[in-house]
Order: C-alpha cells, then structure tokens, then sequence
C-alpha cells in the first residue's frame, strides 16, 4: 500500500521563520477550539494539542487530525502549517493558518508566551492532496483542555494506526509511535515476541505476515529468526525497520512527552527480559529526575509488563524471584556508584480480575468486546487500580465506555476521537498509585 | 499481494473444483465422439432422455427439482434442499492477526413457484456469524444451452458470542440482489453468479451499551463466483464453487477487526450436496 503524506512543495513558509520554544506551543495554543470556517474538515469543536516542535488539531470527524509546524515569520506574523489526514480513509490535505490577533502573533515572535483567551483565533486555510490550500479555515479558542496528562491515558493501539489504515506508517515501529503522540496519545500499547537469540522485538503476529512486513525472504515463523537475521531478511510495511523493544523505550524517553508504554507480551519467553529492560529504564529515569537532570525535565514514564494469559503470568512471576535477586545483588553495587536502585516493574493483567488485586498490579486491562463492566471497574478502583479497555475505534463505543465507566484509560488507533469525546463527554479519572496526592 | 497463503488454499479448492467437474464434462465427450463415430445419439446425448447408466441430464433436473445456482425453472412446488459449506480466505489483515478462520455452514432451500418463479431461503453460519436470507427469484431459459437468473433477497446478519472474552451481538438487516448465468454442458451446470451485498441498519451490543459504527456503509461488498453443479443418477446434485468476494471487513469477520472502511478482496470456495 503506497500513502503520501502531503507537503508544501516548498517546504513551506515555516522553513523561513523561527520555531516556537516548546514552552511557548503548550501555554499559548493548547485548549477546545470552536470551528468558525471548516467545519466540514473539523467538525464543530477540535481540540489542540501540542508537542515539541508541533501542534496538532485533532477531530472525532472520521479520526480526523492535523499535524502542523509553528514558527515566526520575518514580518512578525506566527505561522501554523503542515498537513491533515483521515486515516481510515486516502484523504488527506495541506493547512496553513495564522495566529490571530496580530498583537498575540508579535508576543509569540518577541519570546512570551501570552494564554489565550477568546480572542485567539488561527485563521487561514485548508485544501486536498498536494494542492495549495484555499478553502477557509477558522478556529477560535474557547476554552481550556481538560486535565489529561498524567491522568487519562489515550493509549495507541501498536502505535498511530492499525495496519489497513492510510498513515503512511507501520504498526509496532519507531516512527508509529512518534506519529502516535502527535495525534493525541499519551501512551502506547505495544506488541513483544522474541527472537531466536532471545531481543524482545516489537512486533504482533507469530508469523511474518504479508500484512505486516516486505522482503522477499522474510517468511516463516517471527521466533525463528535472530534479530540479525530479522533485520537483513524483513522490514515493516511501509519499509521501516522492525524495532527492538530497548529501542523503542530509549526512543519514548528520551525523544517523546509520552507517560507510557503497555507492553502486551504475546508469547512468556519475552517476559524476564522484557521486565529486565523496563527496570532498568524506569531506574535511568528516576535517576536522572532525583538530580535534577535537565534532561529529564521532571519526565514521568513508566512502562508495565501486560499479561495476557496464565502462561505469561506464570512467566511473570518467575521473573519476579529472577529479577528480585539479580536485583538485591546490583543495588548495592549501584548504590556505591551513585546510581538509582533497580525496581521490579509494574504489570498491567488482561483478564481475571481478582487475579489483578492479587498479583498486585496497577491496572486492568479488559477487552471493550465483553462491554463497560462498570462494576469491575469501580472494584479495582476501590483497590487504587487503574481500568484501560482495549482496543475501542468506534466513536459511538469510545463515548458509551467513557460515560458509563469512565475508565483510566483505552487503547485506541483512533487517538484523535478518543482524545476529543474525552474532551467533550469524559470525566478526569482520580489520580492513582504514585501520582495520589 | 493480499491474501498470503490464503490464497494457494482458496486456489487449491477451486483447482479441486475444476477436476470435479473434469470427469462429467468427459463423460460428455465420450458421449459425442460416440454418436460421432456410430451415427446414432446415446442416451446421454439426447439430454431429454434420463440416462441409464450414468447421472441424469441437465435439462431434466431442471424440470424435476433444478438446481440451486444453474436457473432452472420446475413445476411448481418442486423443493430443493442442499448442505454444504463455504470457506472465505480472508486476509490476516482484516483478521486482525488472526491466520485461521473457520468453513461456515450452508444450507439452502428452494421451492418452485411456477412459471420460473421460486422461493428461496439460505443460511449461512459459523455459529458466532450467521446470514439468514429469504428471497424471491425469476429463472429464464432459452433456447440452447445458456439461461439466466435474478433474485432480490432480504434478511439479517446477526453476530453473537458470549464467550471467549465477548460478551457481544452484531445485528443487521442485509439485502442482497443476485445475479445469474448458466450454461447446460450436458450432466453438468456452469453458473456464473454476481451478488451485491448491503447491509444496513447495522447496530452491535457489547455487554449492555448498544452502538452503532463509524463506517457503516449500505454497499457493504460484492461477489462473483462460478459454480459447478454434477447432477447424479438419482437427481441430486453436488456442486463446488470458488471465487472473489469483495466486501467490508466488518462483513468478513463480522465485529469490525479493523473498522476499515475499505473493501478488501478474499477468494471464497463453497462444496455441498442438493437434495
């Protein structure tokens, strides 16, 4: 499947000015937007969102979202440009809007970062394809968000997009999860086999499917093939490169704003090292917050080990009495090095609730097919654990579960509708665990 | 390509198809080159004429009980009941991961109303999938060996598992306008028949919210596929079919694994017996 993601052929106006500071995207763009011009791209309300380096409107209107770059121009005008998407659908286009009034674009260009307030307005325009846009866009802010993050968890199924959507990216990859982010997401729900030399990979089904990879010789079963082997016989299916779960935690941490990663481990040889590499990664990141680390910027990110089935329970908790001991072995040594002690990692249970209270972890996660199960949800909830449903993509189901059992959290690939019906219909979960006042 | 090895299965049966037919349409050249050599037609050749040896014409079948899929027009109130099953290889994509899906129970039944007039009812199920259909359809046959078919039939889609992590019900009213052209190779039937599926209202209940679904589409696919009847010497008949379906994925696998709204092509091989 070919997708284009469309361009300005020039790159753009924003080639030309000066980026917004991160600080300055989030402070002064963030809020619901009413849509005065363009309501049959957006609908009537969108929210904004922003990321380092971008800022992104987002629509239940067929999932819809823009991903859009902001920056300063010569004359003191801010522009926001980039492009929109449907992704169940091939449509997509350009936009290019401008901040408005003038005053509030000149304060952005001079360094502040003013809040908005109903006068805000990114106004210009939006077209299809590759073509220049020309159809009127207007968004006016109206108020702001809802409490989000660190709070509900819009969880990305395997990344942005399911594998038939139109992203241009591929499930369980580097660059789905990048896109994940930008439209919506918090976390990401992502899919862990092992390869034959024993690397948690990220990758869905036990065989190689045409659905989810290219390469003549990429064929068989995933476990099969060493990671070497993997990596010179099979690419994902728009050419990316099949991550390793190391990877793709480094990549969150460091490189994204994410507060989360649900490892969904498909098979229970994948689950020692798994929790092995989340341990380590949550003790980097104590680390780096407890000396203030700039780096770090007070970052909360935490990844759980999900368990699917009593084989991969059974797998989790030898991994527990492994790590426990390998574990009070090194926290000495590293307690001599200056560094963070390691942790065992938190898990996230599929299935049996009572089985979650008991192997104490933070968070159920049913499938949306049995329904809301309001009653579990606020059982666990008296327990101080989380609810997140997998895998609901449909808006008339996203507001149903939000309304009647407000949970924690849903993985979605519909990120943009997900974060927008929260916006407009959801109730901001009680903190849990750590995050409990 | 989309259907992986999916594929070679769904070609593999229809391959299957094809010999099945070989021996019948054999048989009917051995007829010819019979009454080619020896000037005088045998029994098989005069297809008006039930064969003694081996299975009954075309044409007589057709005025007894008929065919499922070769129009045919019997007298009235002649019934025609089949068993069979179909196997759809979809594509894992749609299957969301899942490689296996399993053949779907067929049963069929057909009551003549006269004058090429018919009633119709087929189900097809695979328990947590079921397809329910009645219909009415009109039959033409000319002269010679080809004729032609349509029917228009309407009933429901429903979807149901309370097991396995489900506790869900898909519910749809399903329309679907058929199609067909036959031709008489003399103990055998080839029917060529197209459908348009269209589904809609379509509603789903997990647990006890009911919702509706983004992508709900009226033109919910298509399909074409040929089929071979064999009569038999006691006028029953066996047929194999293969071909494309052309449909949503939520048509495929009936609870929107994904919620794609595009169509997807999957190869569908069908095998029973009419009685």
């Amino acid at each position: 499947m070919e997708v284009s993601i469309p361009g300005f052929p020039d790159g753009g106006l924003t080639r030309t000015g000066t980026p917004l500071k991160r600080e300055q995207l989030q402070t002064s763009f963030e809020g619901m937007f009413n849509v005065s011009k363009g309501s049959d791209l957006l609908g009537d309300q969108s929210s904004v969102i922003t990321k380092p380096g971008t800022v992104s409107i987002l629509t239940n209107k067929n999932a819809g979202f823009a991903v859009l770059n902001a920056a300063c121009l010569p004359d003191q005008r801010v522009v926001v440009e980039g492009y929109w998407q449907y992704p169940t659908r091939s449509d997509a286009g350009l936009v290019r809007v401008f901040v408005d009034p003038p005053e509030v674009a000149q304060a952005l260009c001079n360094g502040e970062s003013p809040a908005p307030d109903a006068t805000f307005a990114l106004v210009g325009t939006y077209g299809e394809d590759n073509d220049i846009p020309t159809r009127p866009l207007e968004l006016r802010w109206a108020h702001k968000l809802k409490e989000w993050r660190n709070r509900f968890y819009t969880v990305a199924h395997h990344g942005a997009c399911e594998a038939t959507d139109h992203c241009g990216v591929s499930p369980n990859t580097i660059e789905s999860i990048r896109l994940a982010e930008r439209i919506g997401s918090n976390a990401a729900e992502l899919d862990v086999r092992v390869t034959r030399d024993g690397v948690p990979v990220l990758f869905h089904d036990p065989t190689l499917s045409r659905s989810l990879v290219r390469g003549l010789f990429c064929n068989g079963a995933f476990n099969q093939l060493t990671l070497a082997e993997l990596r010179g016989a099979c690419m994902a299916r728009y050419g990316e490169q099949i991550p390793t779960l190391e990877a793709a935690l480094d990549m969150m941490i460091n490189e994204t704003e994410l507060e989360g990663a649900y490892l969904d481990e498909k098979t229970a040889d994948g689950v020692l090292e798994s929790a092995r590499l989340v341990a380590y990664a949550d003790a980097d990141m104590r680390q780096r917050n407890e000396t203030n680390d700039p780096s770090a910027k007070d970052r909360k990110f935490s990844a759980l080990i999900g368990i699917p089935t009593d084989e991969v329970l059974d797998a989790w908790r030898a991994a527990k009495t492994t790590l426990e001991a390998e574990f009070a072995e090194k926290n000495p040594e590293r307690e001599a090095m200056g560094l963070a002690p390691l942790e065992l990692p938190k898990c996230l249970l599929e299935y049996d609730v009572d089985k979650v209270i008991a192997e104490q972890c933070v968070a159920w996660g049913p499938t949306w097919t049995a329904g809301p199960q309001p009653e579990n949800v606020q059982k666990l909830r008296d327990h101080d654990i989380g609810t997140i449903f997998w895998t609901i993509n449909e808006s008339e189901f996203i507001e149903g579960f939000l309304t009647t059992s407000k949970p924690d959290g849903i993985i979605t690939a519909r990120a943009a509708t997900l974060f927008q019906l929260y916006q407009l219909v959801g109730s901001v979960p009680e903190p849990r665990g750590e995050n409990k006042p | 390509m989309r259907f992986g090895r999916a594929k070679y299965l769904g070609l593999a049966i229809g391959l299957a198809s094809a010999l099945a037919l070989c021996p019948s349409v054999n048989a009917a050249e051995a007829e010819k080159s019979a009454t080619l050599s020896t000037g005088t037609a045998s029994p098989a050749a005069n297809s008006t004429a039930p064969t003694a040896r081996g299975p009954q014409s075309v044409e007589e079948v057709a005025k007894q009980k008929g065919f499922l899929y070769y129009p045919s027009a019997p007298p009235a109130g002649r019934m025609r009941f089949s068993l069979g099953a179909t196997y759809d290889a979809i594509d894992p994509a749609v299957m969301y991961g899942m490689s296996i899906r399993f053949p779907q129970l067929a049963l069929d039944f057909q009551d003549s109303l006269g004058k090429g007039f018919l009633f119709k009812a087929h189900i097809n199920t695979m328990l947590i999938t079921n397809e329910a259909l009645v219909g009415v359809g009109y039959n033409w046959k000319g002269a010679g060996p080809w004729s032609v078919g349509g029917a228009i039939n309407a009933g429901m889609f429903l979807g149901k598992l309370g097991q396995l992590g489900f506790n869900a019900l898909t519910i749809g009213v399903e329309y679907r306008p058929e199609l067909t052209v036959g031709y008489d190779l003399g103990d055998v039937a080839l029917s060529l028949r197209g459908s348009l599926i269209l589904i809609g209202p379509e509603r789903a209940r997990v647990g006890d919210l009911w919702g509706g679904f983004d992508n709900n589409n009226l033109f919910t696919g298509h399909s074409e596929i040929l089929y071979v009847e064999n009569t038999t010497r006691s006028g029953s008949v066996w047929y194999f079919g293969a071909g494309a379906m052309t449909t949503r994925a939520h048509y495929a696998f009936w609870l929107l694994f994904p919620d794609s709204p595009g169509l997807y092509t999957y190869p569908r091989v069908v095998a029973g017996y009419e009685y």
